[in-house]
């Protein structure tokens, strides 16, 4: 009886101990995995970073083409989509090998040097790339050109002489067309040089150059063509890129100022924000000229209501020019300017399906 | 409570001194660093102001030199010259030596001779058709060139030959040398050189101006929030001063620093003015150095009042420990002296009131004239330490043990302990003291005689206790001593 009873003892114990392994297995399993898929999400968030160039294949490396990388300052929005669909069409259609890179937010100005760095080393027929922050890539564009290999910049110059050739927008004459049109719209909307009138601009950020220069050549054309009684309301609203807090501007400005007439946003977050505001209030007797083809401002260029219209950059332009021009330089075709202003179209109800309009600003 | 603060002052008066002291010390520096700021500040915002008009006057000249000399120059050339080619040769030569970037004319049909890129951004910007309907020289505004990239800024020239126009010369400045002007005035100086425009509150930068780099625009209607002018029309003043005067400075403040900007309008530019930004502290390194030996003067000067101060209260901290130790401690033995013990006792019995158990005890060395008169004083001195330390050693944990005089112990144990327990401790000293070692005598006995009362029950206060133990004692010396009694 004593001997069952010590054998059962010893069962039970065996029984618990086995059940202890696997459990503390599973849970150890478990912990492990996750570790492993928390370390696979780590990878996963550090890369969501930037993209960094993928190993050229074998195909490209033998084919014996022209090799040309190019690096963005932001993607995964559409107007970068855009430019770098310009960029790989004209390859395509120039047929030369094209390597991508880039870094999702402007900010991250180191990790774009080390993308530069990286396409040095793959010692590419030509490097086009946005600049971001200029003073980091100074050093690695005087290595490029130490090494003969032509330098594109889009979108942003360096104020340096350290590229062989710039794609953008002159921001200075966009600004420009800008209070051509306010005034233009002005008129139409029957005020006279003798009317009081008020103008309200929302911008995103002051750091932006091209912000900054879209003021100025605002300011430029608008201090000596506009009539003296129309001013520009003293402070300009800055909403820090959030469009939420441009149509909240964007009401402070109407019930602020009962002679409002006008309003300008010079990026496409004000823009947004502020044709949401428009609309909130009903005030299709204020003119509005921003930035942009967003969902916002189509809906009221192609509802016809009101007094609105858009400039809108070719940024498709820019990657095509940039990639055509690479390839020229290497065939020794030195570039004729150095600044390639790509422009801005002007959108409005009278054109917005415009066939010209529709394939080469709205892109559709 | 106002004892207690009064007490603790008393006790801790020296460290409300020094505290006084380094607080004292700490606002006379501060105030006397304020005060020489104050000084400095207003005499290099002075200099600035007469320096950054000097040097913006002295920029301003360079540039009209320059437009004279390619007034000069034009009216040579062309005066001189029809052919096309020597007309460009010239103008090359010329071009080398003195900083300009592009030259070319229109000739008297307005046709233009030069680079076609040059004409097509002039075209591009409309100046072609601006200086052909202008009569005098004139500046543009700046523009971005497609040759270099660069913001440039075009001359023109119009010149005559006595009524009849032979031409338009054209001759591009960079932007960048503006800011060569500068150094060649030999300012030794981080200046900021921009251009600002009077009307549309434009400026574009010559040089690197903090957070705007050379050759980038920008706009007096955004930066004037980072500005903090010296008055509440600051702002506005300065607004109206370069709509209004042909020169003039103003002071700012920009993230905590202090600027002088000084300013003067370009003569052939109408509405632009080219304008220096200096940073005030910059034009005196005084401030700097007087700051500096002020920060070491002044570190010195404080820690030496400060080890000073701190010697002095240490010295008589310790003064005043002596002294305690010398008005709490028997000299001799170090254990409590009469005073000390009975004023201890009485206050664990006021503290402890109803609840106050403990047990005291008179030890009295039996004979002990004996062991002077035998043996010497000093002797006599050492039977006495040695009786102290052992009645220290097994009773101080527990109470307090202090020389009642002369030969005679006290010791007091507080709390509620057995009979045994006080025994067993009281044999253990018999054992401990049975024999004492003397100088020069070797061991020697020794005995002693003790008597207890405990409290409340033989005396409730300190009087009672000890009268109670007298008689234990008294008892235990007319029974032949050596014993310890108990008080009955």
């Amino acid at each position: 009886m004593s001997e069952k009873k010590v054998l059962s003892k010893k069962v039970i114990i065996a029984v618990i101990a086995v059940s202890v392994v696997l459990v503390a297995s599973i849970i150890i399993g478990f912990c492990l995995n996750n570790k492993a898929t928390n370390n696979a999400v780590l990878n996963v968030a550090e890369n969501d970073e930037y993209r960094d160039f993928e190993p050229p294949t074998e195909e490209q490396l033998s084919n014996g083409k022209l090799n040309i990388c190019l690096i963005t300052k932001t993607y995964n929005n559409s107007y970068w989509d855009i430019l770098i669909q310009g960029c790989i069409d004209a390859a395509n259609d120039m047929d030369v090998n094209l390597y991508t890179a880039g870094i999702a937010k402007e900010s991250n100005t180191d990790r774009l040097a080390e993308l530069m760095e990286h396409a040095l080393q793959m010692e590419p027929d030509a490097i086009i790339v946005s600049p971001a922050d200029t003073s980091k890539i100074i050093d690695v564009c005087k290595r490029i050109n130490e090494k003969d290999i032509p330098l594109i910049f889009i979108d942003t110059i360096l104020n340096g002489q350290q590229f062989d050739v710039c794609f953008m927008t002159d921001n200075m004459q966009a600004g420009r067309m800008v209070a051509i049109d306010m005034v233009d719209k002005l008129r139409e909307l029957g005020y006279t040089q003798d009317d009081k009138l008020s103008i309200g601009i929302d911008i995103g950020t002051k750091q932006s150059q091209t912000i900054i220069e879209r003021l100025a050549g605002f300011n430029e054309y608008w201090s000596s063509n506009a009539p003296v009684n129309w001013r520009v309301i003293d402070t300009i609203k800055c909403n820090d890129g959030s469009a939420d807090v441009a149509y909240e501007q964007c009401l402070e400005f109407i019930d602020k100022n009962s002679d409002l007439a006008g309003l300008i946003g010079l990026n496409n977050g004000s823009t947004v924000g502020l044709s949401r505001g428009l609309v909130e209030r009903e005030r299709k007797d204020i003119a509005l000229v921003g930035f942009d083809y967003s969902n916002e401002m189509a809906s009221l260029i192609e509802g016809g209501e009101y007094q609105v219209s858009t400039m809108v950059q070719l940024q498709y332009n820019m990657g095509y020019g940039s990639v055509t021009e690479a390839i020229n330089i290497c065939n020794g075709i030195m570039p004729k300017y150095k600044f390639n202003n790509t422009g801005v179209m002007k959108v409005n109800h009278e054109n917005y399906k415009n066939p010209y309009i529709v394939v080469n600003a709205l892109r559709k | 409570m106002k004892d207690k603060l009064k007490k603790s002052f008393k006790r801790y008066q020296y460290r409300w001194v020094l505290i006084s002291y380094v607080i004292v010390c700490i606002l006379i520096v501060a105030s006397c660093f304020q005060h020489v700021r104050g000084l400095v500040d207003a005499y290099n915002k002075e200099q600035a102001e007469m320096v950054t008009s000097l040097l913006v006057e002295n920029i301003n000249s360079e540039l009209n030199n320059l437009v004279v000399q390619v007034e000069r120059v034009s009216n040579i050339v062309l005066l001189n010259n029809t052919d096309e080619k020597s007309i460009m040769r010239e103008f090359d030569s010329y071009k080398m030596i003195s900083g300009l970037s592009a030259m070319g004319y229109l000739d008297r049909k307005n046709e233009f001779h030069g680079d076609s890129s040059e004409k097509s951004d002039l075209v591009k910007h409309g100046l072609i058709a601006q200086a052909i309907s202008l009569d005098n020289t004139f500046i543009t505004d700046p523009y971005r060139s497609s040759i270099t990239g660069k913001y440039t800024l075009t001359i023109f020239v119009p010149v005559t030959d006595e009524n009849s126009k032979v031409g338009i010369v054209y001759a591009n400045l960079d932007l960048d040398e503006i800011a060569s002007f500068a150094s060649e005035n030999s300012i030794d100086l981080p200046a900021r050189i921009c251009i600002i425009n009077s009307k549309s509150l434009n400026y574009i930068a010559c040089t690197d101006m903090g957070d705007v780099p050379a050759g980038s625009w920008n706009s007096l209607m955004i930066k004037r929030e980072d500005f903090e002018f010296d008055s509440h029309n600051g702002y506005y003043d300065f607004m109206n001063g370069i709509r209004t005067q042909t020169s003039g400075n103003t002071s700012y403040k920009e993230a905590n620093v202090e600027y002088t900007l000084g300013y003067s309008s370009i003569e052939k530019m109408p509405n632009w003015y080219v304008a220096l930004v200096l940073e005030n502290d910059d034009l005196s390194d005084t401030f700097k150095r007087f700051r500096s030996i002020l920060y070491l003067y002044m570190t010195i000067l404080f820690a030496v009042s400060f080890v000073y101060a701190v010697s002095i209260i240490a010295k008589e901290w310790l003064q005043r420990r002596n002294f305690q130790k010398l008005s709490t401690l028997d000299t001799m033995t170090g254990i409590y002296n009469k005073r000390t013990f009975e004023m201890y006792v009485e206050e664990y019995i006021a503290s402890n009131k109803n609840k106050a158990f403990g047990t005291l005890i008179f030890v009295d060395v039996d004979d002990f004239k004996h062991y002077n008169d035998e043996y010497g004083h000093l002797n006599g001195d050492i039977v006495l330490k040695t009786f102290a330390k052992c009645l220290s050693e097994q009773f101080s944990s527990i109470g307090y043990v202090g020389r009642y005089g002369g030969d005679e112990f006290v010791v007091f144990v507080a709390g509620s302990y057995e009979r045994e327990y006080i025994d067993g401790k009281i044999n253990e000293i018999a054992k401990s003291l049975s024999n004492v070692e003397l100088e020069g005598f070797g061991m020697v006995p020794t005995s002693f005689s003790a008597g207890a009362a405990t409290c409340p029950v033989d005396g409730a206060n300190y009087d009672e206790l000890c009268n109670a133990a007298d008689e234990a004692l008294y008892e235990v010396k007319e029974s032949g001593k050596g014993k310890f009694y108990w008080h009955r």
